[in-house]
C-alpha cells in the first residue's frame, strides 16, 4: 500500500487536523506528519508504521507516490489523476484541424478528470479511456518518447548561457592580452624616450602617465568581439562603411526581440553518443570458463560446480553463488600460467649497482 | 644509495601543502602540490596511534585502502599516486578531486540535464565494472564517495570498506554501506553476498540524481526496509527465492510495487529500464555493471555530457587558481551501526 | 589479480642470477657506507653468508607460523614469507635483525589477509619478553611497509591450487585429485624456502606443485597439461619451461636448517 507523505506546514495548517485513528492533532504533536492515500484518507506516520508492522487493518488499495507539494488531499488526488490521464491524452493543438476541435478535446479531457476525481461514473469513464487508448495507441507511444517541451526549453537556455559565458570569457581573455601588450609597449616606449629624448626625465614620465590614462579610457569603450551572427561591428571612430548593417534575416524575420525568438535546442545532435567498450583482461593463459558456462555447462553433465562447496539457500538469497568462487579459483589458476620471467625486462636490471660483480657463485649450494 | 629502495626518506619535501581540506576519525586531508610532477594532489595523513594502550599499530582501514588501491588503475577509480611514511605517520597521496556528487546534487543552482545524469552514471558503472572484474566489492557507494574533478571526471573513492569477494569460506559483515544505499539482502543480514550490493547502491544514486533527494531515506534498519518495500513491493517466494532464509529476515505486510514510471515521471523509458534492473530486490536478478552499460539507455540519445561541460558547484573553478580555505563540513548520513567505520572525509 | 598486480610489476625477477646480483649490490652498498680498510677480512658478512643466515631465519619464520595459535591460514604464511624475502632483497641483515623483521612480517600479513588478531593475541605466541616484542613490532611496521614500497597485496599459489583441483576433477576425473593434497602442501612448503615466488607466477607454482604431487603418486598428468589444459603450442612451451625450472629449484634446494 502506498501512502503519499504530506508535510504539514506550521503556518497554514489547521491545528485541529487529526489522524483519524489515534486522534493526535497538530496541536498535541507539532511535528505530526500525515500520510495521504489516493483515496483521500490520511494516517499519521506512527499509525502508518503501526499498521505496516502489525497488519491489523487494511486501508484502501491503489498506490501512488509522486512528489508531495500540495496540502489538500483532494487536490493531491486530482493532480495525480490529471497527470495520469494527460499521459494518455497527450494531443497538442497542432494535432487538430481546427481550434474548435482542439477545445472540444480539452473539454472531454477535463470531464474525464472531474468524473474520476469525484467518483462519478467511474466505470463508464474508464471504458472511455480504454477505448481512446486503443484508438490512439500509436500516437500515445510516440508522444511518450518525445521530450516534454519544458525540458527542451531548459536545455536550450542552458546551452545559450554556456555559449554566452564562453564568449564573455574569450572576450575578457582577449582584452587582458591586449592590455598586457599595450602596457609592455608603453613601458618600452618610456625607456626609449628616457634614453634618447633630451627633455627632463620627470616630464617624460608625466607625459607617459597621461597617455596611459587616456588609453585606458579608450579601452573601456572598445566594442565587443564580432557577434555570433557574423556581422563585424564597427569602431566608433571608423569611417562609414560601404555596406549597410543588416537588420533582418534573409527570410524577413527581424533581429532582436528575444521574447519572440527561441534559440533552437542544440544539445541533442552535437554530443557524441556512448559506445560500450568491454574491459579487456590479458589472461596470459587458457581462458577460464565464464559464469554462464559454469552454471550451464555445455556437455550436459554437471561441470566444475559440483566440485566446490555449494552455496546455501541463505547465501544464494544474499547474492553469493558458488559459481563466483569457482570462477575466481579457475581464473587465478590459469592467469599468467604462460608467463616468461625473462621477458619482464625492466625488472631484471632494476636497482642494480653500476659496477656489475662478475663473481659467479654456485646458486643452489649454500655452504652450510 | 646505489640501489635505492631501502627505507624511504621523508617524501614530504616533494609535496608542498596548500590548504587544509578536512579531518576525519583516522586521517587529516590536505590539498598539496606535487613539486615533481607539477600537479595538485590530495594528501591524506593517517594518524598512526602512539604507543597508547589499545594501539594495534597501523590502522587496518588505512591498510585496506593502500592494499587495494595500489593494485587498481582506472580513470574512474580514484588513483593512489604515492604512499610514504614519516615517523609514525603514513601519508597517502591521491588525485585531487574538487567536489563530489553529493555537493552537485545538493547545489540547487545546478541543473542536472539528462545528458549529465547519463554521464555520471556511465562513469560510475565503468569504474564498478573494473572493480568487480578484479573481484573487489566497494561496499560503501554513495554520492559522497563519487568524487569529481574540475575536468568533470568522476572517480570512485574511499576504499576503507572495500574487500575481495568470491571466497567460499569467508563470511563478511552485513553492517556495510551507508543505510540509505544499503541493499535489502544486507538489511536482512546476509553474511555472504556479491556485486549486487554495489549495484543496488548505484540504483539508489541514479534515483537520487533524478529526484534530487535520496530515494530511500530510512532512519533505522527496519524503516529502511519499509521504505524500500513501499516502492519495490515486498519480496515473495517468486521474485526472491529463499529470501526468508536470510539471518535477519522479518516479515512485512505485503505491498505491491509502484511502477517506477510513476515516481520518475520525467525519466525516459530506457532509463526506467536501467533503474529497474539496478534495483531488483533479488540480488541475482540485478544486472552486472557490465551488462548495465550495454543497455540501450546508454547508447541512445542524448549523448552523455562531455566532462568539461559538466556542471560544477559555484565554489569550484575550472582553472588552477587557489581558492580561499575550503573548510568542508563532515557529513555522516545516518549510519551509526559500525563503530569501526572510518569517519567520512570530504576531499 | 596477478596479471595487473604490483607483485608482477615490481617483485618478479628474471631469474636467480638477477637476484644474486641484487643481493650482492645490497651487500656492497651496506659495506661501502663504512669505507672499510682493504683487509676487512671476516668483519662483514658476504652476500653468501647473508643468504645462509636468512635461510636460517626463514626456517624460524616457518616454525613460528606453524605453531601459531589460533591456527594461521596459508595465505598469511605465504604473504609473510613474501614480505620477508622482499625486505631483505634491498636491505642487509647486518642492518636489520631478521628476528625482528620476521615477526613484523607475520603481524602485517595477518592484518592484510584479514586474519584478525590483536597485538596482544599475537605476542602471546612469542617466546620471551612479550612487551618488548610488541614494541618491536609496532616500531617496525612502518619500516617494513616502506621497504616493500607499500605493495601490500601478495598473490599466493593456494587459490590457484584449488582451481586446478576443481579442473582436474571435472576434466580429468581418472585421477583421484584429493590424494594429491598432502604432496601439494609439502611441495608448496618447500617453495616458500626458495626464491621461486620472486620469479614465477602463483599459477605456475601451483601447477608445478600439482604435477610434482602426481609424480609422487605415480600418476601421469602430462595428458592433462598438453591436451586438456593448454591447447596452444607456444603457450605450452612457456608453461613447460616454467614448471621444469620450478621443480628443479625446489629439488636442489638444501632444506636442512643451517646450524647457527
Amino acid at each position: 500500500m502506498g501512502f503519499i507523505q504530506l508535510r504539514l506546514d506550521s503556518v497554514t495548517m489547521d491545528d485541529n487536523l487529526a489522524c483519524p485513528r489515534c486522534k493526535t492533532t497538530k496541536y498535541r504533536n507539532p511535528s505530526l506528519k500525515l500520510l495521504v492515500n489516493t483515496c483521500g484518507h490520511a494516517l499519521c506516520d506512527n499509525c502508518y508504521l503501526f499498521w505496516r508492522v502489525s497488519g491489523l487493518w487494511d486501508p484502501t488499495p491503489s498506490l501512488r507516490l509522486p512528489s508531495p507539494t500540495l496540502e489538500d488531499p483532494a487536490v493531491e488526488k486530482e493532480v495525480d489523476i490529471r497527470r495520469r490521464v494527460l499521459r494518455d491524452y497527450s494531443k497538442q493543438e497542432a494535432d487538430f484541424p481546427s481550434l474548435r476541435e482542439y477545445n472540444d478535446y480539452l473539454e472531454q479531457v477535463e470531464t474525464i478528470i472531474f468524473n474520476l476525481a469525484n467518483n462519478i461514473d467511474i466505470i463508464e469513464t474508464n471504458k472511455l479511456i480504454e477505448q481512446y487508448k486503443k484508438e490512439n495507441k500509436e500516437q500515445i507511444t510516440k508522444s511518450r518518447t518525445r521530450k516534454p517541451t519544458q525540458i527542451l526549453l531548459l536545455e536550450a537556455i542552458i546551452e545559450e548561457e554556456n555559449r554566452r559565458s564562453e564568449l564573455r570569457h574569450m572576450e575578457s581573455l582577449h582584452s587582458a592580452k591586449e592590455e598586457k601588450i599595450r602596457k609592455q609597449k608603453n613601458h618600452e616606449a618610456l625607456i626609449d624616450d628616457l634614453m634618447f629624448l633630451e627633455s627632463d626625465a620627470k616630464a617624460i614620465v608625466e607625459s607617459h602617465k597621461a597617455t596611459q590614462a587616456h588609453q585606458q579610457v579608450e579601452a573601456s569603450e572598445i566594442k565587443p568581439l564580432p557577434s555570433q551572427l557574423g556581422i563585424s561591428s564597427l569602431s566608433s571612430s571608423a569611417p562609414q562603411p560601404a555596406y549597410q548593417q543588416a537588420t533582418t534575416f534573409t527570410s524577413g524575420i527581424g533581429f532582436g526581440g528575444s521574447a519572440s525568438f527561441l534559440p533552437l535546442p542544440k544539445g541533442l545532435g552535437e554530443v557524441p553518443l556512448f559506445v560500450y567498450k568491454a574491459f579487456l583482461l590479458e589472461i596470459g593463459g587458457p581462458p577460464p570458463p565464464s559464469l554462464e558456462q559454469l552454471k550451464y555447462p555445455s556437455s550436459g553433465k554437471e561441470g566444475h560446480l559440483q566440485h566446490i562447496r555449494p552455496a546455501t539457500e541463505a547465501e544464494i538469497a544474499g547474492g553469493y553463488h558458488h559459481a563466483i568462487a569457482c570462477r575466481r579459483a579457475l581464473q587465478d589458476a590459469f592467469m599468467d600460467i604462460a608467463m616468461q620471467p625473462k621477458l619482464l625486462k625492466s625488472r631484471s636490471i632494476q636497482n642494480e649497482s653500476e659496477s656489475e660483480s662478475t663473481t659467479k657463485e654456485e646458486v643452489e649450494m649454500d655452504t652450510s | 644509495m646505489a640501489n635505492g629502495t631501502g627505507v624511504k626518506l621523508s617524501s614530504d619535501k616533494r609535496y608542498e601543502k596548500i590548504d587544509f581540506l578536512g579531518e576525519g576519525q583516522f586521517a587529516t586531508v590536505f590539498k598539496a602540490k606535487d613539486l615533481e610532477e607539477d600537479k595538485i594532489v590530495a594528501v591524506k595523513k593517517i594518524k598512526v596511534g602512539s604507543k597508547a594502550e589499545f594501539s594495534d599499530g597501523v590502522n587496518r582501514t588505512a591498510l585496506r585502502e593502500i592494499k587495494l588501491q595500489q593494485e587498481l588503475h582506472h580513470p574512474n577509480i580514484l588513483g593512489l599516486l604515492d604512499v610514504f611514511g614519516l615517523r609514525s605517520n603514513i601519508s597517502l597521496v591521491f588525485d585531487f578531486m574538487d567536489t563530489d556528487l553529493e555537493m552537485i546534487i545538493k547545489d540547487t543552482k545546478i541543473v542536472l540535464t539528462p545528458g549529465n545524469i547519463k554521464a555520471y552514471t556511465i562513469m560510475t558503472l565503468q569504474g564498478l565494472e573494473y572493480l568487480h572484474s578484479h573481484f573487489i566489492l566497494h561496499r560503501d557507494l554513495k554520492p559522497n564517495n563519487l568524487l569529481i574533478n574540475s575536468d568533470g571526471v568522476l572517480k570512485i573513492g574511499d576504499f576503507g570498506l572495500a574487500r575481495y569477494f568470491g571466497s567460499p569460506n569467508r563470511l563478511y559483515t552485513h553492517q556495510v554501506v551507508t543505510r540509505w544505499y544499503r541493499a535489502p539482502e544486507l538489511l536482512f543480514g546476509a553474511r555472504n553476498y556479491g556485486e549486487g550490493v554495489d549495484i543496488f547502491a548505484v540504483g539508489c544514486i541514479v534515483a537520487e540524481l533524478l529526484l534530487r533527494g535520496p530515494l530511500f531515506p530510512g532512519d533505522s534498519d527496519l524503516g529502511q526496509l519499509a521504505k524500500i518495500f513501499e516502492v519495490l513491493g515486498t519480496p515473495n517466494d517468486n521474485n526472491w527465492t529463499d529470501h526468508k532464509a536470510l539471518p535477519d529476515y522479518c516479515e512485512f505486510n505485503p505491498t505491491n510495487p509502484i511502477p517506477l514510471r510513476d515516481i520518475f515521471t520525467a525519466a525516459p523509458d530506457d532509463l526506467i529500464s536501467v533503474v529497474d534492473k539496478l534495483l531488483r530486490l533479488n540480488p541475482n536478478e540485478r544486472c552486472s555493471a557490465k551488462s548495465a552499460l550495454q543497455m540501450p539507455y546508454f547508447s541512445n540519445k542524448p549523448g552523455p555530457t562531455p566532462g568539461h561541460l559538466l556542471p560544477l558547484p559555484s565554489n569550484v573553478v575550472r582553472q588552477q587558481e587557489e581558492k580561499p580555505s575550503l573548510k568542508r563540513k563532515l557529513l555522516e548520513a545516518t549510519d551509526t551501526s559500525n563503530s569501526n567505520l572510518v569517519k567520512k572525509l570530504v576531499f | 589479480m596477478f596479471a595487473t598486480s604490483t607483485q608482477k610489476n615490481h617483485w618478479i625477477f628474471s631469474d636467480e642470477e638477477t637476484l644474486i646480483r641484487i643481493r650482492e649490490a645490497t651487500n656492497k652498498a651496506y659495506v661501502d657506507q663504512f669505507r672499510p680498510p682493504e683487509d676487512v677480512g671476516d668483519f662483514f658478512l658476504s652476500a653468501t653468508e647473508e643468504r645462509t643466515l636468512l635461510h636460517f631465519y626463514e626456517y624460524q619464520l616457518k616454525e613460528f607460523c606453524v605453531k601459531f595459535q589460533p591456527t594461521m591460514n596459508k595465505a598469511v604464511i605465504g604473504t609473510a614469507f613474501s614480505y620477508f624475502k622482499r625486505f631483505f632483497l634491498y636491505n642487509s641483515v647486518m642492518d636489520y635483525h631478521p628476528k625482528e623483521i620476521l615477526v613484523t612480517c607475520v603481524y602485517l600479513a595477518c592484518k592484510i589477509e584479514e586474519f584478525n588478531v590483536t597485538i596482544a593475541q599475537f605476542v602471546a605466541n612469542v617466546k620471551g619478553d612479550r612487551e618488548k616484542a610488541q614494541e618491536i613490532i609496532l616500531n617496525n611496521e612502518l619500516l617494513l611497509m616502506s621497504a616493500v614500497k607499500f605493495h601490500l597485496t601478495v598473490h599466493n599459489p593456494y587459490r590457484p591450487v584449488e582451481g586446478f583441483l576443481i579442473d582436474l576433477k571435472t576434466r580429468h576425473p581418472v585421477l583421484e585429485a584429493e590424494n594429491l593434497r598432502p604432496f601439494i602442501d609439502e611441495f608448496l612448503d618447500k617453495v616458500l624456502m626458495t626464491d621461486v615466488p620472486l620469479i614465477y607466477a602463483p599459477s605456475q607454482i601451483a601447477l608445478a606443485s600439482v604435477l610434482e604431487a602426481a609424480r609422487k603418486c605415480r600418476e601421469h598428468l602430462d595428458v592433462y597439461v598438453t591436451s586438456i589444459l593448454i591447447t596452444d603450442e607456444e603457450m605450452l612451451q612457456s608453461v613447460v619451461d616454467a614448471i621444469r625450472t620450478i621443480r628443479l629449484m625446489v629439488r636442489v634446494k638444501n632444506y636442512d636448517p643451517p646450524q647457527p
